[in-house]
């Protein structure tokens, strides 16, 4: 197994696609550090012989993020992989965006990612290895019309990954982003009166079917294992074909 | 061609450096434009007098805002408009660049860059957008090729332009409805007046970027072109985003490097 003795922390497990990402990293051998998961999950790992640790609240500062690494070490020996999962659209336009809208959006979508990469990458950069996976989205390119502030902080993702990739590359690690798009649900999430991207969206996936999380999971297993140690510094667009603007024919 | 003429334009972080130079290309089209810094006051004059020698005694005004504050922002716009009647371009340009590495980082001046390089270009835009409604206006943003090609030398300043490319991709799907168009420049490394290779506000530890005197007509292999930018490199393609014939321009990001991402 890719993960035995390796310790892979994800942080919002809660969602769909953390849940998926918890269980595969699991089947194939890893302790796991779940970032706000449901106790059910945790219990569902533990009762197929994974060590879980599930730990509460996103660090958006540096001490939070240095407490964080700390309180993991703890349990765990080191980290081996970050799975930076934190994915959460808020809809406004920015004509009325109210201020606490935008901090929500940066803090928890980019911040978080920036003070965890920080401390993580040092701490991953002390053993000469490890890896850093940002589940993020086609939205790093693609305006939504729905969610802007959560497009910037996407667009923000995939530069923060591709400098780790060079600072923290220099020390062993590796650093890429998977580009989510077309999931199921998504046509619901990313409604817009502007952008007319999600409007009969499996249509416009050539295989006629949205993404699920499990899709998504083998992905980002791929470049937290060691099958992935040339990749660094890349996006992979999980979308489907999506966002070749494909037309049900 | 590209004839401003009657046009009123805002133009932040124009003290000095590019904003400088697009303000000195909108006023040489015709524009009438409102000078913006934050800090620097004394320098920011001397641009004044130097812009009306170029267009006349009412072709420019100056006013000191910080556009990270909305209010000061609203304030600013409301001034401008105040004194022509009405406001047809945004160029967002006042940004800050620390030239930190990732481990050096202070957390407050990761905030300070979020909070100037994306919160003031979204207050700038917020606060002008009512009267560029009312004008078919255009906002004009001024990135980096860093928005795309990391520095390793700057992660949040990276961070801050990959993000304001979505800032401009969302304002363009979004002010499309009102007929304000919503564009981008792309410069890389602009050879600007300050001496020191920092501005006076710079008080991190320094680490001067490699852009002097002796390097900007000298063969330089990053530029395919051979020099490094010009403010007036942007001002140009200011002009032209600005005009009339950019009217089916929007949400575009265009480089003015000098070839450098080609290198």
């Amino acid at each position: 197994m890719r993960f035995s003795g390796k310790t892979v922390y994800i942080t919002e497990a809660s969602s769909a696609v953390g849940e998926a990402l918890a269980r595969r990293f699991a089947s194939e051998g890893a302790n796991l550090v779940l970032g706000d998961a449901c106790p059910c999950l945790v219990k569902e790992l533990e009762e197929k012989g994974a060590k879980v640790l599930n730990v509460q609240g996103a660090p958006i500062h540096y001490e939070q993020a240095e407490a964080r690494l700390a309180e993991i070490l703890k349990t765990f020996p080191r980290v081996d992989a970050l799975i930076f999962n934190n994915n959460k659209a808020i809809k406004t336009s920015i004509e009325n965006l109210e201020r606490a809208v935008f901090d929500e959006q940066m803090n928890y979508n980019l911040k978080s990612a920036f003070v965890l990469t920080r401390t993580l990458g040092e701490h991953m950069g002390g053993y000469g290895n490890g890896k850093l996976v940002f589940v993020s989205s086609i939205h790093d390119d693609k305006p939504t019309g729905s969610t802007p502030f959560y497009s910037v902080a996407k667009g923000g993702i995939t530069m923060l990954s591709k400098e780790a990739a060079l600072f923290f590359g220099r020390k062993g690690l590796q650093s890429n982003v998977i580009e989510l798009g077309a999931l199921e649900g998504d046509d619901e999430t990313f409604k817009s009166e502007f952008a007319g991207q999600y409007v009969y969206m499996e249509h416009r996936i050539p295989r006629g079917k949205a993404g699920k999380p499990e899709e998504v999971a083998g992905i980002a297993a791929f470049l937290a294992s060691e099958d992935s140690n040339f990749v660094n510094g890349a996006s992979i667009r999980a979308d489907g074909g999506f966002m070749l603007h494909y037309r049900f024919r | 061609m590209f004839d401003l003429t009657g046009k009123v334009a805002i133009v932040t972080g124009s003290g000095k450096g590019i904003g400088k130079g697009i303000a000195r290309c909108l006023i040489k089209a015709g524009a009438k434009v409102c000078l913006n810094c934050v800090s620097n006051r004394a320098i920011a004059e001397e641009t004044l007098k130097e812009m009306q020698a170029l267009g006349g005694e009412d072709c420019a005004i100056l006013i000191q805002a910080d556009v990270s504050d909305f209010e000061q922002a609203q304030n600013m716009v409301k001034e401008t408009v105040a004194k022509w009647g009405k406001l047809d371009i945004l160029v967002n340009n006042a940004a800050l660049q620390k030239n930190m590495d990732f481990d050096e980082y202070p957390e407050e001046f990761y905030d300070l860059l979020i909070n100037v390089n994306l919160g003031g270009y979204t207050n700038m835009m917020r606060a002008c957008l009512p009267y560029l409604k009312e004008t078919k206006g255009s906002i004009t943003m001024i990135s980096s090729v860093h928005g795309k090609r990391p520095t390793d030398f700057d992660p949040v300043y990276a961070i801050t332009k990959g993000g304001m490319h979505m800032l401009m991709r969302e304002a363009a799907i979004e002010f499309a409805n009102y007929g304000v168009r919503v564009n981008m420049i792309l410069p890389a490394g602009v050879k600007i007046e300050f001496k020191s290779g920092n501005p006076a506000s710079f008080k991190g530890p320094e680490r001067k970027l490699d852009i002097d005197n002796k390097m900007l007509f000298e063969k330089y292999p990053t530029y395919a072109l051979g020099r490094t930018g010009l403010p007036d490199d942007s001002g140009y393609l200011c002009v032209y985003l600005a005009s009339q014939e950019a009217e089916h321009i929007t949400g575009a990001a265009i480089r003015a490097d000098g070839g450098s991402m080609l290198k």
